[in-house]
This record gives structure tokens, sequence and C-alpha cells, in this order.
């Protein structure tokens, strides 16, 4: 007989989202339960994988290297063709899921982020505005603990100031980047972090060991580190690791999830969980993924939620682009992350003609990319000189932008491939449009203007367009007022079905070009609220 | 033609030169010695690209060590031994840390393979923050304003 456990809330997914919506709940004394399908890391396994990564001179070394892919990371496949680009996920398995390595950037979106269809023409509204959004994204800053200044003349309102002061900026930003910035008429500002910049709720200010994967300070926030170990202490939540949700089960209506159906991953036994509510967090593309696999004889057969077709709808990411400055001076250090950034082009571009972006530079002596470009740099005809490359390494910086997409892309099932379960995984066809590529073109001609502003001795190309790592996989659950328009609403639940509510970057409608972290973790605490008042 | 090989082929020392003294574990090589192996000829690539002074001989014995342990060595071991060979016609047996290499001598293949290596060991961190005298990964340096001094 297969083992029974029962809760009132079933939260799938042990990520930032479902760690803070639980994280909430858990005073209402509710019985909560937590499964992932990763496993709970140490401390020591951290130091362990910084230690490895030593010896072994892995400089990408990350938490889910020694996974059984086929397990726990299935792989997300592509199709290639016109506009058609290879996607990839950086996504993480286990408590505390991708923020265990996030960079912990936490801009917040802009109003108009949300109402890009109305203003704009392209991609899809937000069902809520950024003004129902804003003292949820302030509450988040506040539990994930967020180090910034107020000093952006980008943002859009903000009802209170970050809980910590912002890192103060490099030698870099102050005595080069600024200037050259200005120059083009653009403002450089703090970068909000969620690292320490001051010691905050019981964690250290950040120690500039510039390992931040593996921070050996806990002065990046990580869930598994600061709201894991409290709902530990609470005896009405129940966290699982090492455990696999394979589908939903419906009622013979189809409107109310019965159980979920999951697979201990050390034992292959199977476990049914009876629960009130369910709450799926499980990411960008399990999201989606889950429903599709649950899908029902009945209005669900499509997946659940899929009554208007909009299930894997609006897939989207962000394109990371990056180029190399040699600045012909030493640019002096960076703390493991860029101390300023600017938000100028997420509000000062025509947004019909273009993307918006992020911008953000900073000494470059741990950006691995330069190894390759010192080294063409350093060939002078047939002469490579050595004594060239190393001279130019303390002088090298970066500059990157994170681009806004249109969201085309589509997240479907590949039945011609199966994990090790005999479910189809999860595809990624992802469309990068003419409009997408203009970010591109933005970046070729301002960075040849910023290098000449820094007095930099070389600039390299910019880096093709592409959606590199697959940082921030959203959309293919979007929140909308209505079935036709997208998979849940404007609360989370999805639609048809009465119990079930979704919390990840797959419910945006649309993302700007700002990380989406903070988001997320509003919607979650906005979800909590919203469970709370309607128990 | 050594002439010719000669101007084509500039290879200066640095002026760290200096002996490596355990030459059999680190792969000095001996013009004389025709049965250098791959990996020891490898060893001496690392440290003639490399960025290690004579002072850190050991720090660059422990990187290479684990380069050749972990799988990064695997394109370069078969060009290995026929690269250092054609370099070693104008170093010492001793040298590391050259200034600059000419390409022009090299069979195109093996330049191709000796640019690789050298955007391969400057891609590391570790490699890098030892050019830039910055402490190792993961380091704590105690100081959140550690960045905001200005360079040496």
């Amino acid at each position: 007989m297969n083992e029974e456990i029962k809760a009132d809330y079933c939260i799938v997914g042990g990520g930032i989202a479902g760690i803070l919506l639980a994280s909430k709940l858990v005073a209402t004394g509710k019985k909560i339960l937590i499964l992932d399908q990763g496993p709970r890391f140490t401390e020591k396994d951290r130091a362990d994988f910084l230690s490895k990564s030593k010896e072994d001179l892995n400089d990408f070394a990350d938490y889910n290297d020694n996974v059984d892919s086929g397990v726990v990371t299935p792989l997300s496949s592509a199709k290639s063709g016109d506009l058609v680009v290879e996607w990839t996920n950086y996504r993480l398995f286990g408590i505390g899921g991708t923020a265990l390595h996030f960079e912990g950037l936490m801009m917040r979106p802009i109003e108009e982020d949300m109402r890009v269809k109305t203003n704009y023409g392209y991609s899809r509204d937000w069902p809520i505005s950024y003004s129902e959004l804003e003292p949820w994204l302030l509450e988040a800053e506040y539990e994930i603990g967020v180090s910034g200044n107020d000093d952006n003349p980008y943002a859009s309102s903000k009802s209170g100031p970050y809980p910590m002061p912002g890192h103060p900026f490099s030698y870099f930003d102050s005595e080069i980047l600024a200037p050259a910035l200005k120059k083009t008429g653009i403002t450089g500002h703090s970068c909000p972090r969620a690292v320490n910049s001051v010691p905050y709720r019981g964690r250290s200010a950040c120690q500039a060991c510039r390992a931040c994967k593996f921070c050996p300070t806990g002065a990046r926030y990580s869930p598994d580190r600061v709201h894991v170990p409290i709902l530990e202490k609470h005896d009405n939540v129940k966290i699982l690791e090492n455990i696999s949700v394979r589908k939903l089960e419906t009622n013979s209506k189809g409107d109310k999830i019965n159980a979920a159906h999951a697979i201990r991953l050390q034992d292959k036994s199977e476990v049914v969980i009876v629960a009130k509510n369910f709450i799926v967090a499980m990411g960008g593309v399990e999201t989606p993924r889950m429903l599709l696999l649950s899908a029902n004889n009945g209005i669900h057969k499509h997946g659940l939620g899929n009554m208007g077709g909009q299930l894997g709808v609006g897939f989207n990411d962000h394109d990371n682009l990056y180029v190399t400055f040699d600045a012909a001076r030493p640019v002096g250090r960076r703390l493991g992350y860029e101390t300023m950034v600017s938000d100028h082009f997420r509000k000062h571009i025509n947004r019909i003609e273009q993307p918006t972006f992020t911008m953000y530079a900073s000494p470059a002596m741990d950006w691995f990319p330069i190894g390759n470009e010192a080294t063409t740099w350093s060939r002078h005809g047939n002469i490579v000189s050595l004594e060239d490359l190393r001279d130019s390494l303390p002088n090298m910086a970066t500059l990157s932008i994170m681009t806004e997409s249109e969201g085309r892309g589509i997240l479907e099932l590949d039945i011609e491939n199966l994990d090790s379960y005999g479910d189809p995984i999860a595809k990624v066809t992802m469309k990068l449009t003419e409009w997408d590529r203009k970010a591109y073109s933005k970046l070729v001609e301002l960075a040849p203007e910023l290098a000449e502003a820094m007095s930099a001795k070389k600039v390299s190309e910019v880096s093709p367009p592409g959606f590199g790592l697959g940082y921030h996989p959203s959309g293919a659950t979007a929140m909308a007022k209505n079935p036709d328009e997208g998979v849940c609403d404007e609360n989370l639940k999805v639609f048809g079905v009465e119990n079930l509510y979704l919390v990840s970057n797959s419910v945006f409608p649309h993302m700007g070009s700002n990380p989406p972290t903070l988001t997320i973790a509003a919607l979650a605490l906005r979800l909590a609220a919203h469970l709370e008042a309607a128990k | 033609m050594e002439n010719i090989t000669r101007r084509k082929f500039v290879i200066q020392s640095s002026k760290l030169l200096a002996f490596l003294p355990i030459a059999g574990a680190v792969g000095c090589f001996s013009n004389t010695d025709s049965k250098l192996s791959p990996e020891d000829s490898l060893k001496r690539l690392i440290y003639i690209v490399g960025p290690w002074t004579v002072a850190d001989k050991l720090t660059a014995e422990n990187f290479a060590k684990r380069f050749l342990q972990t799988g990064h060595a695997d394109p370069y071991l078969p060009k290995s031994v026929k690269l250092i060979q054609s370099l070693t016609k104008e170093l010492s047996e001793e040298t590391i840390a050259v200034k600059e290499i000419g390409l022009d001598s090299i069979p195109e293949e093996e330049q191709e393979i000796l640019l690789n290596l050298t955007k391969q060991l400057y891609s590391f961190v570790e490699v890098r923050f030892y050019v830039s005298n910055e402490p190792p990964w993961g380091e704590c340096q105690g100081n959140p304003k550690w960045h905001t001094r200005i360079p040496e």
C-alpha cells in the first residue's frame, strides 16, 4: 500500500517562492507540507563544493553537479531554425531552489513593465498594477534582506527604504564608470542585492570572499539558510527532500485536485499526498510541465488551466549580452558582484521600437571570458606577447546588459524524450524576434561610446544575441483576467481548479529587463495573504 | 635556416628565469631527452605560458598537477611533445613565464593548440587572481570596503 500524507497546504517545490509562502502560512497553524525533488544541502556541502571546485579547477562547480540529470533535472530541448535559438536552464533542484546559487540581484519591475500590451503593443499586460504589487515588493525586500540606496532616478515609486544601505561603490565605479556614464548622459546608481552590506537579522555583512555561489558567511540570502531553519522549528511544517511529484490528480468533475502522486527518489516508493490546497512552486519550466503532465479527460484534457490554450504560451527569458574593455589602467577590485548599475535604458528607450535593458559593469578579474579576450588582444601579428597579456588583465572591465524579450517562446511536452520515470521532458522552443535583437544593435552602438568615455584602449565585440544559460525562464502559466489570456487568475488560482495555485516566474504575463527573484518573492507573500484571508 | 628560425621564433625569457628543481616531476625538458612524455611536455608548456614566478614554483606545480588530473589537459596532450620540442629550440630548460612567443615556425595546428592553452589558462580565476595579486577565491577579506581601494 502506498504511503499517504495529509496536509492543509501541499507546496510542491522548495525554492524561494515555496519557502517564503510557507514562512507566512506557518502562523495559521495549518499543516504545511513542502516537497522538493532535490536534497537539503548542508554547510559542509557548501564548503566541500568550494574546496572541490578548487581541486578540480572547476570555476563553474555547482550544487547539482553530482545529481542524476535523468532523475532530478530533466533537460529542456530546443529546435533550431529561423529566429529560434538554443535555450538551456540554469535552475537548481534542492531545498532553496535556484536561489541556492543566485547572484542576489533584487531589482523591482517598473510601472511600465506591467502594461506593455496597452502602452506599447507587445506581449501581455499584468492583471494587477505596480501599485498593487508594490507593498509586497517592499515586504519581500525586508524578508530577504536587500541592500540598496534610494538613488535610482529611473525607479518607480517606493513606499519605504531598503532595509540596509547599498554596498559602497568600488574604485572602478567612482573613478572610471560613473564619469564615463555621465559623459554619455547616463546615471549610475546602487544595485539592490540580497547580500548584506551590514549585519542583518543574525547574518554577517559580506566579507568579500568573491565566491558568492557558495557564500561561506551567509551574507547572501539563501532560503535554506534563513527561512527553512525557522520552518523546521514548527511542528505543523514538514519538509521532504528527494521526492518527485509526478502528477496532480483531479476529481471526476475536474474542478479540484484530490491528490498529488509522488515518488521518493531513494527507494522509488510511491507516496500519495492529500491536501486541501495545492501550490505548485516549481519554477519557470517545471511548473508548466506539471500542469501539462496532469491533464485529465475533462475540461483540462490539454493540461490543467489550459482551457484557453495558454499553457506553455509566452515562455520568456532574458538575453544577456556583454563586452570587455581594456581600460588602459588598473580598474581595481570587486566584491564578487557589481556595486553600480544603471536602469537608464529601462526608462529612456522607445519600447515600441526596441526592448529595455539593465546595465551592469565592473572590474573583470573574476569574469572568465577575459582570458580569451586578453589572449586575442595580446597577439601582435605572429607574436603572442604574454607580457602584454599579464599586464592587461588588471585593466580589464566588463559591461553586460540584461535585455527584455518579447516572450514568443513555447513550452510543450517532448514526447520523444522521456525522463527516468517515462514522462516527457519539457521542450522549449525559444524565439528571438527582430524586436528582441535591437537590444544587441543598441549595445553595438553604445560600447565604443562608453569605451571612449572611459578612455579605454580596447573594446571587444558584443557577444552574439541568444538566451545563454537560461537564467530566468518565465511566462508559461501566466496570470490573467480570464482563461483566454492565461492559466491562473490574479490571485494565482488556476482557472477551473478550485484548490490549485501557482507561484513562480512562470506566472509573469511579461518580464521586464529586471531579474525576477524579488517579484517572485513578492507574489509568494501576496499569495500567502490571499490564502490566509480565504480560510 | 637557424637565423630565420630565430627571427620568426622570438621567445624571450622573463627576468624571472630560474631553475625548477624537481626537473623530472615538473617537466623540465632536456633537448637531449627525446622521450619526454606528453604529460611532462604539457607541464612545461604551462610554466612557459603561465604567469608564475620562480618564487612561486610550487604554486605552478600544484596548478599543473591539478590541470592534468582533472581532464583539462585532454585536448593538449596529443600535441604537447611536438609543441614543446618546437618551443624549446629557443628556450633554456629552466625557462618559465616567458615574455612572448613567436608563432611563425610552429605548425598551424600546434599554433592553435598553444593559443587555446593560453586562453584556457588565463580563463581560470585562480590564474587571473595570481596575476593581479588578488587573494584566492573563497578567502574572506573581512572588509566590506575592500573593493574601494585605489589599485596599486
